[in-house]
């Protein structure tokens, strides 16, 4: 579909009126999300008002300074319970509104770009997978995310979606006291593809040097060295570029070929990110770190804007051409 | 008497950390080379499974390729001449070269003859054969960064002063083939 028409075209014959259909759900949605608040201002202010009068009625004032005050007790737990209920419908309606609005534009881009994807706004690469990709050193205590896309490019089967690892730390105040922070560990998307040469070893690519466990961490942590050993390329830009480890230097060698190399220097300055690759099992994990939440509409302004509808067909043609980056179609050895 | 002790536990203490340093280096240096001899080992191994791929290739291809007999014979020759025993390394690799330009030509031979192309055995005979290429490609690619990290040590000093007493001579590079240089896209030529 794509090569038949370009993105300006798709756009406004495809698009516009879908987007014109979304933005008028998103007046309404905006609209109906007033009406929620203002109606539980009101009743927030009459909860307010009664409890403050029966207390009145009882104490004989507004608030007494000995006494439990136990009718504004029992209006501030109503107030946090109408506080509580607004939000959650609040969000409902804009998460509806969201859902559309993806369902609708995000799936029709990501069928734009390849027919034979399928995309789904709320699913997420499954936890399982993020850890088989051994790309981070810890695991996460909280993981989530959304807008997985999958299905076959050409031969070679990928998915990928916006995923966000967090993990607990537990600090110590100077009373000894601990407390719970959570820590970012990755958001971004991360990708996964059919690698198209066979292999047996794990192997990780950073562009920032990893951290690894120090021996003392090993003995006493028993926590293994995921990397192995480090491995120097022949390719000098690239061992300044990158940081490669694994667990043979031989096969390590048969994936990096060196036109895979220049395709990974190519397209790590395409990105402009500090990307993680790895190859483990028989497939390719790509972790994409971003800033911002990814295929999100605007709730505030108008979602019809070409510029941003425009900046969701690069965020997802940049995954998706992955496959023809790293020439994963070619399949002239014996994985088919 | 203390001046004399303490200059000749000086001494000592300089000649043990000179003999530890040599200790070291010299191991340091064995295990390079250690390194390297596996390394082209593996380049061995794969020159092997390449010529276990070539009586295979031969027969699926020689009932279509009439015309191009020679090609054929000449993979079969090289094959045989691979087989004998006692080849030195230098051998080994001068004919794993010849081979890699014979293999070139059959590829480009498949090219007349649309049902040779179109054979699922010779097509799969063609991707392991595409395998091990890469794969003897890696294991060139790997002995001679092996290779470089030995060399350095003997060359260069301090280390090359342990070199030269305990006898440890630099390696040869294996040149990368023009096989290697461009990757063959045999699909390309099964499509054209």
């Amino acid at each position: 579909m794509e090569n038949s028409i370009n993105f300006d075209t798709f756009y406004n014959r495809e698009l516009l009126p879908l987007l014109t259909e979304a933005d008028k759900l998103r007046r309404q949605t905006r609209a109906k999300n007033r009406g929620i608040t203002l109606k539980y201002i009101v009743i927030t202010a009459a909860v307010i008002l009664v409890g403050f009068l029966i207390n009145r009625a009882i104490y004989g004032t507004w608030v007494h300074d000995d006494k439990a005050n136990v009718p504004l007790i029992i209006m501030v737990i109503a107030v946090s319970g109408l506080i509580f209920y607004c939000r959650k419908a609040i969000k409902k309606n804009r998460g509806s509104f969201v859902g559309q609005f993806k369902g609708d534009i995000i799936e029709k881009i990501v069928r734009f770009v390849d027919d034979n994807l399928t995309y789904n706004p709320y699913k997420m690469i499954p936890e399982r997978d993020f850890l088989a990709s051994k790309l981070f050193r810890r695991k996460p205590d909280s993981y989530n995310g959304d807008d997985f896309v999958s299905g076959t490019v050409g031969k070679t089967y990928i998915e990928f979606s916006e995923v966000h690892a967090k993990y607990l730390i537990q600090d110590q105040d100077e009373d000894g006291n601990s407390r719970d922070r959570w820590e970012k560990l990755f958001d971004g998307l991360l990708f996964k593809a059919d690698f198209n040469k066979h292999f047996n070893g794990e192997y990780f690519i950073f562009t920032e040097k990893p951290s690894r466990p120090s021996r003392l961490e090993r003995l006493i942590n028993r926590e293994e060295d995921r990397l192995k050993e480090k491995i120097e390329t022949e390719d000098r830009e690239f061992n300044r570029q990158f940081y490669v480890y694994g667990t043979d230097q031989l096969e390590a060698r048969y994936i990096l070929s060196a036109s895979f190399m220049r395709r990974l220097l190519d397209f790590k300055q395409k990105t402009d990110k500090k990307i993680r690759l790895s190859f483990i099992g028989s497939s390719i994990y790509i972790a994409i770190p971003y800033k911002r939440n990814l295929f999100e509409p605007k709730y505030m302004t108008s979602v019809v804007d070409k510029d941003d509808t425009a900046e969701f067909y690069y965020d997802l043609r940049m995954v998706i051409d992955i496959v023809t980056e790293l020439d994963l179609n070619t399949r002239i050895w014996s994985k088919q | 008497m203390n001046t004399t002790v303490t200059v000749i536990v000086t001494i000592a203490s300089l000649v043990l950390l000179l003999l530890i340093w040599g200790v070291r280096t010299s191991n340091k240096l064995v295990r390079r080379r250690n390194q390297a001899d596996n390394a082209f080992a593996g380049v061995g191994a794969y020159l092997k499974k390449r010529y276990d791929l070539i009586p295979n290739l031969v027969a699926a291809a020689q009932e279509y390729m009439g015309h191009e007999k020679e090609v054929l014979t000449e993979v079969t020759a090289l094959r045989s001449a691979a087989e004998k025993p006692n080849l030195t390394s230098e051998e080994q690799i001068a004919l794993g070269n010849k081979m890699n330009g014979a293999l070139r030509s059959f590829q480009v031979a498949v090219e007349n003859y649309p049902q040779l192309k179109a054979d699922t055995h010779i097509m799969q005979l063609q991707a392991s054969l595409n395998e091990v290429e890469e794969q003897l490609s890696a294991a060139r690619r790997t002995y001679n960064s092996a290779a470089m990290k030995y060399n350095n040590g003997v060359q260069l000093f301090p280390s090359n002063i342990i070199a030269g007493i305990a006898g440890f001579r630099p390696k040869s590079y294996l040149d990368a083939v023009d096989a290697e240089r461009v990757n063959v896209d045999v699909k390309n030529l099964f499509n054209r």
